[in-house]
């Protein structure tokens, strides 16, 4: 049996690095169909077609199905489909044979079907993935018959319908009011993660956390004169990507958040003047005109990005300290 | 009929008769879809956040595909001509393959700030000289002491009545295209481009122009960027495994000009002198331009029973050499050595030659040495490196910014300043796991163990260990149960008097989840699921004397009062359910309740004795609830469906004060007295209510047409206790501009008429 060099499916990302593999890849899914008839061609003999399977499941044949590169395989249904010859013979012949479902395998077992093909690129590491080791199958997120998505043959219109089937809470925080456009269908989950990953952290696309947002944030890359060290190592030190109630997705509202760190030493941290803020919303003197202000300095606004703006890091001269 | 339905038909009627055209081996067309929308004026930016909604008619959705033995191509076009337009799709012909992605995404970050600066040109934001004048000669006349909110809410007050409008937004434009040359190569080879152009306003930015008056203004920051980047990747495949190869080249081009924000207080530029003084504008930085090249390779290995031995290495070099502005923009102020401060022959290089390296390789085994049983080891190691051609800072503006500060370097700061540092990172990781099947369990180990290196923090080493256990359980098709319990530790070992920071600080972080999925009768699904995560972060030390900055020597630590972040906590519960009663009716129904949770400590002492102690526990509690249904009124021709999600977040800052600490003394303003106990909280904080609710009925009226039509309303809400006020100046002198980001009530409805041919 030959199989033709069918190069995945996978879905359109817009991040350089897994652009160059989804490009390859959908690039591979869309003019597969050329490949392999063009290999076709070349074999003169077809020992298995859809149609030999569509009396009987035409639902299975269906029209995504029939424009994938999946049916123009060398063998089929038969490329997956174990005994299908057998199974035909059997029904004809009125007697109880083998079932070619895929849909009792074992999770293990139904992916390294797909494997056998698409163990590469972006696949190429997900033997031994998390979702693999939590026996989530190629067929949980996939659809070879009934594909909604525009790309990738997913069950769902979307990526992250797909993955927020099983991630509930990234679902709810994807409502935040300060969120990536996600639910706006400007970005989905793959944009920043590839769920076949076994070997990076977060099964994200790049080498680091920092890298990865680099890629659309690429004004904070730097390096800068003066760095603020945590931004450097990790964003997520300081922000909430999939979602936040705060404002620029950050974890907590400033200057609380700043305040996981900077609650000692010289300056306004200090002497004192950032520690009426404890008190909340005083109230006006006596006789204060309306609109007296109740709020102290270190809340309201942006907080503490009120001055210190270049909080990312600054390549001023005078930046020390992310005011200039 | 009217004309823009006669155009449309028009445009269906051409598609038609090109798919007519085809050659009889291609298969060709298409789908078009035109909407007619209604929907009412609504200020808030949040409505049109990230989205355009059109007002009349529009192309929402468009596809063309033709597949033939010479030409394929695939082309997807949503909402067409609108500023979140959409292209993508993909052409083959000439054994070459391409895909393309255009994308077009707004961001609108407020609507109608009011600022008293008029934006000259990009970035630059002035006031009248004449104006600037008259309010510097009014600060310097009035005493210090009367220098409160009220005089300068109302010296400022004509100034606040002839506001200039703001719109706080932004577009991204990204176009993506790969080639991919090895359709008929016995391997793969694909060239990409990215073109990322960003333009209009990143969002609101601005600072501290300081002279007499030491203020923070708002203004909104200009945007105009554009990224480049080429890669290429190569990739062969054999039949026991596969290699690969890439490198990518990114360019990151700012053309927008640094934040020029005039003095309102200081119509000229002067040095300090008794108070007054200062620049009568000022300069904030933007971002530098800045590349990045990364080559990675890697390779994969495959052996009898799913053993798998896999490798990569990625080295990327990011660097930055942008020219430096002047330290400041004010003429009056000479450094050290008698230079004008804001010449650029003032500085002592005239570009940063910043370089950051970073590496990364990692080593993966896996296995299934028998049937059931999976093993599974990594190494991986990160490496920052920092390159960058650093000098010794001997003097700059960078606090106050007014003045030519000297700058002395120490052990800890031996550029001069502290941000200024070699910051490098490394950490390694090795991670094994097993997982055993006993027929329908499957349960899970994993141990893990790492170190973390760091130069110029507080916490120069630390280790990471941790374990996990996992099970699995599937009971047919009915049940499905999944829980996991993660339990990982992390040690800081280095220099530091109150506690290294959360970000290096030691902790424990343990993270519960469980997953319970049941299928009781055919078309009914229920899923529970739970998850935790709590990190602790422990070794907290508790407060000492201390005297500049340094412990006094002999001083004992004050009982319980450690300080920084202590707690984060993260839990959610779910509860969903699908019901499909029949083939045509298909509903679905879940509720996710959070509650996040930090707990920050902070105390200070008066001598070798506690004055306050400080807790600001903050939380959000939220509730998100979502339903829809989906009816099939005639299967695969009438469908109706319905769609409702609302989620609400209370947020709370909780403050606790030690009653005898200096904040309860009798006489300052604005304390809560002795004796009533506790800080007061702020309640409304980030507290935000979105509600959704949509309905759509799509009806198949003949072969390929489909008329739809549909109804949505929204309301969003938000509260926020200390941006509440609608003053442009809340508190002295801190001016905002206050644009409209904020509650919205509105509805939507359309129709629409798609073709597919």
């Amino acid at each position: 049996m030959t199989f033709p060099l069918v190069r995945g499916s996978g879905v359109l990302p817009v991040r350089p690095m897994s652009w160059l593999v989804g490009g390859m890849l959908v690039a591979a899914v869309a003019f597969a169909p050329a490949v392999a008839s063009g290999q076709v061609a070349k074999s003169q003999t077809s020992a298995w077609s859809a149609a030999d399977c569509q009396d009987c499941h035409d639902k299975a044949v269906s029209p995504a199905y029939a424009k994938s590169a999946h049916a123009k395989t060398d063998q089929s249904c038969a490329s997956c489909h174990k005994n299908v010859a057998e199974h035909l013979k059997a029904q004809q012949d009125g007697k109880e044979g083998p079932v070619p479902t895929l849909k009792n395998m074992k999770a293990n077992d139904l992916s390294q079907t797909c494997l056998s093909c698409h163990e590469k690129a972006n696949q190429a590491t997900f033997v031994g993935s998390k979702h693999a080791r939590r026996n989530v199958s190629c067929t949980s997120c996939h659809s070879i018959h009934s594909p909604k998505s525009l790309t990738g043959q997913l069950k769902t219109k979307t990526d992250a319908e797909t993955c927020f089937s099983c991630h509930k809470a990234e679902r709810a925080k994807s409502l935040r009011t300060s969120h990536h456009p996600v639910r706006e269908g400007k970005m989905g989950c793959v944009s920043c993660h590839n769920p076949h990953e076994g070997t990076r952290p977060k099964m994200i696309k790049a080498e680091s956390v920092s890298e990865l947002c680099y890629q659309c944030h690429t004004e904070k890359r730097g390096p800068f004169l003066f760095e603020h060290a945590p931004v450097r190592e990790d964003c997520v030190a300081c922000h909430d990507v999939h979602g936040s109630n705060h404002p620029r997705m950050v974890t907590q509202k400033q200057p609380t958040l700043c305040w996981s760190c900077h609650l000692s030493g010289s300056g306004h941290f200090g002497s004192g003047d950032n520690y009426s803020t404890e008190k909340g919303v005083p109230a006006a003197p006596a006789g204060a005109p309306k609109g007296y202000p109740t709020v102290n300095s270190r809340f309201i606004g942006r907080a503490c990005t009120k001055c210190h703006l270049n909080i990312h890091g600054s390549n001023s001269p005078s930046g020390a300290f992310f005011v200039r | 009929m009217k004309m823009s339905a006669l155009v449309a038909m028009g445009l269906l009627m051409a598609a038609a008769t090109a798919a007519a055209q085809s050659a009889p081996a291609t298969t060709s067309g298409g789908q078009i879809t035109v909407r007619t929308l209604g929907t009412g004026t609504v200020g808030s930016s949040k409505f049109t956040e990230y989205r355009e909604v059109p007002t009349g008619v529009s192309i929402p959705f468009v596809n063309l595909f033709s597949k033939g033995k010479d030409v394929d191509f695939n082309l997807y076009g949503y909402n067409v001509q609108q500023t979140d337009q959409r292209y993508l799709g993909s052409l083959k012909a000439l054994g070459l393959g391409i895909t393309f992605d255009y994308n077009q995404i707004p961001h609108d970050m407020g609507n109608g700030g009011r600022s008293i600066f008029a934006e000259t040109s990009p970035g630059v934001w002035t006031l009248p000289s004449t104006l600037r004048q008259s309010l510097q000669t009014a600060v310097a006349s009035q005493a210090s002491a009367g220098r409160t909110y009220n005089f300068y809410s109302t010296l400022l007050a004509p100034t606040f009545a002839s506001t200039n409008n703001v719109d706080v937004s932004g577009v991204r434009k990204t176009s993506n295209v790969a080639l991919n040359l090895g359709t008929h190569l016995p391997f793969d080879v694909t060239l990409s481009y990215r073109n990322d152009f960003k333009e209009g306003y990143r969002g609101l930015g601005g600072g501290n122009v300081r002279g007499a008056v030491n203020p923070s203004y708002e203004v909104a920051v200009p945007l105009d960027e554009m990224t480049h980047d080429i890669g290429l990747r190569t990739a062969r495949s054999f039949k026991s495994g596969n290699v690969y190869a890439t490198f990518n080249r990114n360019l990151y081009v700012n053309q927008a000009g640094p934040l020029m924000i005039d003095n309102p207080f200081q119509a000229f530029d002067a040095a300090v002198v008794s108070g007054l003084g200062g620049p009568a504008a000022d300069r904030f930085s933007n971002a530098p331009d800045n590349e990045a090249s990364t080559g990675t390779a890697g390779f994969l290995l495959k052996f009898k029973r799913q053993t798998r031995v896999s490798g990569s290495l990625a080295l990327s070099s990011r660097t930055q050499d942008a020219q430096f502005y002047p330290y400041t923009a004010n003429s009056a102020v000479l450094t050290t050595a008698g230079v004008p401060a804001f010449s650029l022959a003032a500085l002592p290089q005239q570009s940063y030659g910043g370089k950051v390296n970073t590496t990364m390789y990692n080593l993966s085994f896996s296995s299934r040495p028998i049937e059931g049983l999976d093993i599974r080891a990594q190494y991986r190691v990160y490496d920052l490196t920092d390159k960058s051609d650093k000098w010794v800072i001997t003097g700059d503006m960078s606090v106050p910014h007014r003045n030519w500060n000297t700058v002395t370097p120490t052990a800890d700061s031996p550029f001069g300043r502290a941000t200024a540092n070699v910051y490098d990172t490394k950490s390694s990781r090795f991670t094994a796991s097993a997982t055993y099947d006993i027929r329908a369990l499957t349960l899970e180990g994993q141990v893990r163990s790492g170190t973390l290196e760091r130069t110029s923090r507080e916490a120069t080493t630390g280790k990471e260990s941790g374990m996990a256990l996992t099970a699995l359980f599937k009971a047919s098709t009915w049940l499905g149960v999944r829980g996991t319990y993660d339990l990982g530790k992390r040690t800081a070992e280095g220099h530091t008097v109150y506690g290294f920071q959360a970000d290096e600080a030691a902790f424990e972080n343990t993270r519960t989840g469980i997953d319970i999925e049941l299928t009781p009768a055919s078309g009914l699904e229920l899923s529970l699921a739970y998850f935790r995560r709590d990190v602790q972060y422990v070794d907290r030390p508790d407060r000492v004397q201390t005297s500049g900055g340094v412990p006094v020597a002999g001083a004992a630590p004050i009982p319980n009062t450690p300080s920084g972040l202590l707690e984060a906590k993260y839990d959610s519960y779910t509860g969903e359910v699908s019901y499909s009663p029949t083939a045509r009716i298909a509903l679905g129904a879940y509720y996710t309740y959070e509650k996040d949770a930090t707990d920050n400590r902070w105390s200070t002492t008066s001598g070798a004795n506690l004055n306050n102690r400080l807790q600001y526990a903050a939380s959000n509690e939220t509730g998100t609830f979502g339903a829809n249904g989906v009816f099939q009124l005639v299967p695969d021709k009438h469908t109706f469906t319905v769609n409702a999600v609302r989620q609400k977040v209370d947020g709370l800052l909780d403050i606790t004060a030690r009653e005898a600490g200096s904040f309860y003394t009798p006489g300052r303003t604005g304390l809560i007295p002795a004796g009533q106990g506790g800080a007061a909280d702020i309640t409304d904080w980030d507290d935000t209510e979105m509600t959704t609710v949509s309905a759509r009925l799509d009806v198949a009226m003949m072969k390929g047409w489909t008329l739809s039509t549909g109804y949505q309303f929204e309301k969003y809400d938000f509260k926020d206790a200390m941006n509440s006020s609608s003053l442009l100046m809340p508190a002295h002198v801190y001016i905002f501009l206050k644009p409209n980001d904020g509650a919205y009530e509105n509805a939507v409805a359309f129709a629409q008429l798609s073709f597919k041919f």
